[in-house]
């Protein structure tokens, strides 16, 4: 039985379906008819939650270590917490409700509570509550988890979500399955920087015969051979291998610049999104950090990173780099990245509400705390701090007065501050209009061009009826970056594009003809992308870009460019 | 009901661990026994209510015990934090 689909992360690999099914407890408000037997069910559900938390903290023990199973202490002792367990107990008498619900209701009043208080650890214990309600409450439904996934599997589900990467074990994935999303989806963003194999655009029908059987995950051709015959096995075992050859070609030379055949320097460097991802980084090839998401920090979590968590965090990766640049992105919240501990309102456009600096310059003081760990952080490595969303020059005014402030805070409490380069995203067209003007207030812009190009033509790039519009060969697109290119090298200051299209081969020449600076992009894709500047030179390249101008449609542009490659 | 008041030394106060060992203590007892910081009254037995409390060190704690194993189970409490909770 073969699936066709739609390749997000190039590879080949071999593995067992594995159909990963994310159950939503429902917690909805529910009469129950018979109080006893509610109670009596909440008794059990804390009973199989004991055992359930003994056996974790064993494993987590033999696995990892004595102090981290400790964690697991102190959810025992919560979930037969006796004021926890008798404020459900009182919730289903009274309100002669399920109880789910009732745990639900007192999870979040005991949250609440938590989260408000004065001091980051304790706020911190608001996600432990959280998650011993979660277990009670699936307990209680007699809902099982299934992460738990077989090794060599290949997942298959709806979407993966940014927060189920940290609850899946990568090292036992073979490929991931998907039905939704495109080649910029969070679940393709994490497929590629795992170096997985993906594809997309797969329905698997409920109660299909495909689970637990052996397949082949070609995300060369978008792929998915469930069963295969000896034939197909053998054909595939080759074709990995070719595959790989490919990639080791790109990979010689990998660790040194990226000059093109006449003396061109391109910078490559890899996008970030979680201090974990850093041994990947670093073995990519990367000339530096493009992009780090600093939002990722932020999610999973009951309340916002403290000041040291998050210096911590930057410290490492700065130092890891050296003097290799490191752009840190403030936090992106907002849009399609949701965080359940700052209550943001439900908006019906949310990709034009309120959303990354617009929240930061709303909670400054929130914003504050990052900062200052960024400075803090400073004399680490080659520290660049970036803003997103930016869209009039009142916020980049505003951000930047924030800084000094917080630098003048730091320098009184007797901290060093290195030197740091600050820059702005350019993701929205307005930007693109006044380039100039904000070109006099940062060091650096770096363009994101999936916004960029979803502002600019008006297309939602989750909207799966429209991704025949959504092409980043879009003239308007090049235009606009071309615009930016032109802007940064009048007014002195470099340009980099870290978007997904910054890792398009195809589009390299465009990049060099036009005065792009530095190239952004998933590890995966670092030693291919140098490959492809070494081949090149600006007479070429400027040639190409000449050609490209000329052009109407993104087809056109498109089917030019990629005949070349 | 017996009392007994002290200062908490812990470098960290009263967090998970520490904490965890409170409510242990005041577990293995029949009595009721409430840890006071404050006007702040929580429940011994508690780890919520113990966490609650957000004790740092320097905080003068009271603990209150009311059953028929209340001197035992200020003498456990009492040795439990001249141990300074093991750390």
């Amino acid at each position: 039985m073969n699936f066709q689909g739609i390749s997000t992360s190039k590879g080949i690999a071999f593995g067992t379906v594995f159909l990963l099914k994310k159950i939503k407890p429902d917690v909805s408000f529910k009469l129950c008819d018979d109080v006893e037997l509610a109670l009596e069910s909440l008794v059990d559900a804390v009973g199989k939650s004991k055992i359930q938390l003994d056996q974790l903290k064993e494993k987590t023990r033999e696995k990892i270590g004595e102090s981290e199973s400790r964690i697991f202490d102190a959810h025992r002792l919560i979930v037969e917490d006796p004021e926890f367990i008798k404020a459900i107990e009182d919730v289903i008498k009274q309100e002669q409700v399920a109880p789910a619900y009732a745990i639900d209701k007192v999870r979040k009043q005991f949250e609440a509570l938590f989260l408000a208080m004065d001091n980051d650890y304790m706020r911190e214990r608001a996600a432990d509550i959280n998650d011993v309600g979660n277990r009670l409450i699936k307990n209680v439904l007699g809902i099982e988890d299934q992460m738990n996934i077989p090794d060599r599997a290949i997942i298959v589900c709806e979407d993966l979500e940014p927060s189920d990467t940290a609850a899946l074990d990568s090292d036992m994935i073979a490929g991931i399955v998907t039905e939704k999303g495109g080649e910029t989806s969070h679940s393709a963003i994490i497929a590629k920087s795992l170096s997985i194999p993906a594809i997309t655009k797969i329905k698997v029908e409920d109660g299909c015969e495909i689970v637990g059987k052996k397949a082949i995950i070609d995300a060369i051709t978008g792929l998915l051979i469930v069963e295969p015959t000896e034939d197909e096995l053998a054909i595939y075992v080759k074709k990995k291998e070719d595959f790989e050859r490919s990639q080791d070609v790109f990979k010689s030379g990998m660790y040194e610049a990226a000059v093109s055949k006449d003396g061109h320097v391109m910078e490559i460097a890899a996008n970030i999104a979680s201090v974990d991802l850093l041994n990947g980084v670093l073995s990519s090839g990367a000339d530096g950090v493009g992009l780090f998401r600093t939002e990722f920090l932020y999610m999973n979590r009951c309340a916002a990173p403290s000041l040291e968590e998050q210096f911590e965090a930057y410290k490492k990766v700065l130092t890891a780099f050296g003097d290799k640049p490191v752009v840190i992105r403030t936090f992106d919240i907002g849009g399609d990245k949701k965080i359940d501990y700052l209550n943001l309102d439900h908006e019906d456009n949310p990709f034009l509400g309120y959303r990354a600096i617009r929240i930061s310059l709303d909670r400054v003081s929130m914003f504050k705390v990052q900062i200052k760990a960024l400075l803090k952080a400073s004399p680490f490595g080659n520290l660049k701090i970036m803003f997103p969303m930016i869209s009039c020059i009142d916020e980049i005014k505003a951000v930047k007065s924030i800084i000094s402030e917080v630098e003048h805070e730091l320098k009184l409490e007797g901290n060093d501050i290195g030197s740091y380069e600050i820059g702005m995203m350019v993701e929205i067209p307005s930007v693109v209009v006044q380039a100039d003007k904000f070109a006099k207030y940062v060091d650096f812009f770096s363009i994101g061009t999936n916004d960029l190009l979803q502002y600019t033509i008006a297309v939602d790039r989750m909207n799966e009826k429209l991704t025949h519009l959504y092409s980043w060969y879009h003239p308007s697109l090049l235009e606009m970056i071309k615009m930016v290119a032109e802007s940064g090298r009048r007014n002195g200051i470099w340009v980099g594009i870290c978007g997904e299209a910054a890792s398009d081969p195809a589009l390299l020449p465009f990049y060099m003809a036009v005065g792009i600076h530095e190239l952004s992009m998933s590890p995966n894709k670092v030693s291919e992308v140098k490959h492809a500047v070494r081949q090149m030179t600006m007479e070429k390249a400027k040639a190409i870009s000449e050609e490209v101008g000329a052009f109407e449609t993104s087809d056109e542009i498109k089917q030019y460019l990629r005949a070349l490659v | 009901m017996k009392k007994f008041e002290f200062v908490l030394e812990n470098a960290h106060g009263l967090h998970a661990r520490p904490a965890g060992l409170m409510v242990q203590t005041c577990g293995a007892f029949v009595s009721d026994i409430h840890i006071f910081k404050g006007d702040t009254k929580v429940n011994g037995k508690s780890m919520l209510g113990v966490l609650m409390l957000a004790a740092s060190k320097g905080d003068q704690l009271r603990v209150e015990a009311e059953g028929q194993d209340e001197l035992a189970a200020i003498d456990a409490i009492k040795k439990l934090v001249d141990s300074q909770f093991d750390e």
